[in-house]
């Protein structure tokens, strides 16, 4: 530490300074500059491309279709992702929560399930629940937890996710997730029991518990101001009274599902 | 139409000014000493590591010091009439701001002054949208600080949006600081500003992207100068994280304002170093900078330059970085 004498050869001259003061400092209050940034209420993507899944849950079967990825959200509080719907209600300096609804597809004979005639449709049907996330810095975690809201289909399950997004270079990102499904046994029931007197399959009750793991590698590739080249590869494996379900363990069965898109995506 | 005096006075002191700036620097070196009763303004930045508590342990003893030591040289009257801090993130570095003398504090933007969404955030897009912030997370605040024996006229802050930081440096809500003050030495108040870009490995993140984030906070600084500025001097001061020779480039020729150190290592006859200050520590090998710019009617002359603080605390020193504290003659033409 070098403390410099009044006076001295290095220019320090009595200036009309009043260094007498010794009490609290006045703070002073700031203003943030106005910038005239863009900032809009409206967000999304909107992107189309090859989209590849199993034919229903559990099906060994996948086929490929043009598929479609569509996100949009409203001053980040009420969001639309692809089939699902949400409001963000209650958010502090970590979590996020809110209320969301899924609309589940279900299981729908398009010819393709005629090597399991015995096999009921499964009406596609609204699920409703809630959602919490948390993020800190590139790593993300999120729950939603969902209800069913029909009487053809009940039950309750439970998505947990974690992902962490690596920025390779500036224009390119990808992002590994781990995830994990919990159902309940009515939920499991809806699309892997099977009834008593079914001519093809032994009478199956799966109990709840996990019913799903999965791999996802999400990656994006700007290549213009809103433009992205997307792409996401997704493997799950069955578990538990999914698993084990006579349909799952079926020649026309999997316990191995991969569900993958790849297109390009307008930003907004 | 009439001419005030003050204006023809003011003009001719700028011409005057612009004239001797316009001079080969060895020219300056020989020209004789003008004005050794101006005024000094004697202008600290200091970045004091003084990082969020839950990353560090055994910090508040150095804050005290440095504290102790500010206030050591008030007794002496040989104070800095403004200290800029930068890394004031522990609230117990607080002891500097309260403590040293200082009448007029100027704290910079805190966690929740969030700064805006860019167009480009790292978050953007990718997976769910409820698990996107609409304002980029931020763990801490500016940790800038600015402490005066001036009253502070005006002050302002521009926190950088969420696509002009990289890596961890993003976590903090980097920004850039301000201020007006009304000196004794000038008429004219003088600008100061204070911040602290971001780093390079620290931030862990790729080059090419930490070098784009500080090139843009660049940007950001020259836009909100030309928005601040009203013609009145200017000391631009803080840890620039400009050590690297393609960041220094883009940032001196951006501002376009002298660098106080160069300007005095090219003027030894007008200005000196501490004793054990290196001319290396003012120019290449550091990230503390202080850059000014005179107006028509006040003139800066950096005379004194020093990196100080240099003191052990059991050992351990004060900060990773050195004070970095330069004096300018103030000579006006009011």
């Amino acid at each position: 530490m070098s403390i410099i004498a009044a006076g001295s050869a290095t220019g320090v001259s009595a200036n009309d300074v009043d260094a007498s003061f010794g009490g609290k400092p006045i703070y002073i209050q700031a203003d943030e500059f106005e910038d005239d940034r863009k900032k809009d209420s409206w967000a999304g993507q909107i992107g189309f491309g090859l989209s590849v899944a199993p034919r229903f849950v559990g099906a060994d079967e996948h086929v490929a279709s043009v598929g479609f990825d569509l996100k949009v959200s409203y001053k980040g509080t009420i969001f639309l992702e692809n089939n699902r719907i949400g409001a963000l209600l209650y958010k502090n300096r970590f979590v996020r929560a809110g209320a969301i609804a899924r609309w589940n597809l279900g299981r729908i004979d398009n010819g393709s399930l005629s090597l399991l005639e015995t096999i009921p449709e499964i009406d596609d049907a609204f699920e409703v629940g809630i959602f919490a996330a948390t993020s800190l810095y590139k790593l993300f975690l999120t729950t939603e937890i969902y209800f069913g809201a029909s009487d053809d289909f009940s039950g309750t399950s439970v998505e947990v996710e974690a992902g962490y997004t690596f920025e390779p270079t500036s224009k390119w990102r990808v992002t590994p997730i781990l995830g994990a499904v919990w159902s309940s046994s009515a939920f499991l029931d809806t699309f892997y029991g099977v009834e008593e007197g079914n001519p093809d399959f032994e009478a199956f009750r799966p109990n709840g518990g996990l019913s799903e793991a999965y791999f996802e590698l999400a990656t994006e590739r700007r290549f213009g101001e809103n433009w992205l080249f997307k792409g996401s590869f997704r493997f799950s494996e069955l578990l538990g009274g999914a698993a084990d379900s006579p349909i799952v363990r079926s020649a026309g069965g999997s316990r191995d599902q991969l569900q993958t898109f790849v297109g390009i995506v307008w930003l907004f | 139409m009439t001419i005030q005096a003050d204006t023809i006075k003011a003009g001719l002191f700028g011409l005057c000014a612009a004239t001797v700036l316009a001079q080969p620097l060895a020219a300056l070196q020989s020209a004789p000493a003008v004005a050794a009763d101006a005024p000094v303004l004697r202008l600290l930045s200091y970045n004091i590591n003084g990082l969020p508590k839950t990353l560090t342990k055994g910090k508040p003893p150095l804050f005290n010091r440095i504290a102790e030591i500010l206030r050591e040289r008030r007794a002496a009257g040989t104070q800095p009439h403004v200290v800029l801090l930068q890394e004031a993130f522990d609230k117990r570095t607080s002891v500097i701001a309260d403590t040293t003398g200082y009448k007029y504090v100027y704290k910079g933007p805190g966690r929740r002054d969030t700064s805006r969404k860019g167009r480009a955030h790292w978050t953007q897009a990718t997976r769910k949208a409820y698990a996107l912030r609409p304002n980029p997370q931020k763990i801490a605040g500016s940790g800038l600080y600015i402490l005066s024996d001036f009253p502070i006229m005006d002050a302002r802050y521009k926190a950088f949006d969420s696509d002009e930081c990289a890596g961890f440096d993003c976590l903090s809500n980097k920004a850039i600081q301000f201020a007006r003050l009304q000196t004794p030495f000038s008429e004219q108040p003088i600008d100061i500003v204070n911040s602290h870009f971001n780093s390079r490995g620290s931030a862990k993140a790729p080059g090419k992207i930490v070098l784009k984030a500080h090139k843009k906070q660049t940007d950001v600084l020259v836009k909100f100068l030309g928005a601040f500025r009203q013609g009145y001097p200017i000391v631009i001061a803080g840890d620039f994280n400009t050590k690297q020779d393609k960041r220094y480039a883009y940032f001196s020729e951006s501002i376009n304002l002298m660098d106080a150190g160069k300007v005095c290592l090219s003027n030894k006859a007008f200005c000196s170093l501490a004793d054990g200050t290196k001319e290396d520590e003012i120019l290449y090998r550091t990230n503390d900078k202080q850059f000014y710019e005179d107006s028509a009617a006040v003139r800066l002359q950096p005379i004194w330059a020093a990196r100080n603080f240099t003191e052990m605390l059991d050992g351990k020193p004060l900060s990773d970085h050195l004070g970095y504290e330069v004096h300018y003659r103030v000579l006006t033409s009011e």
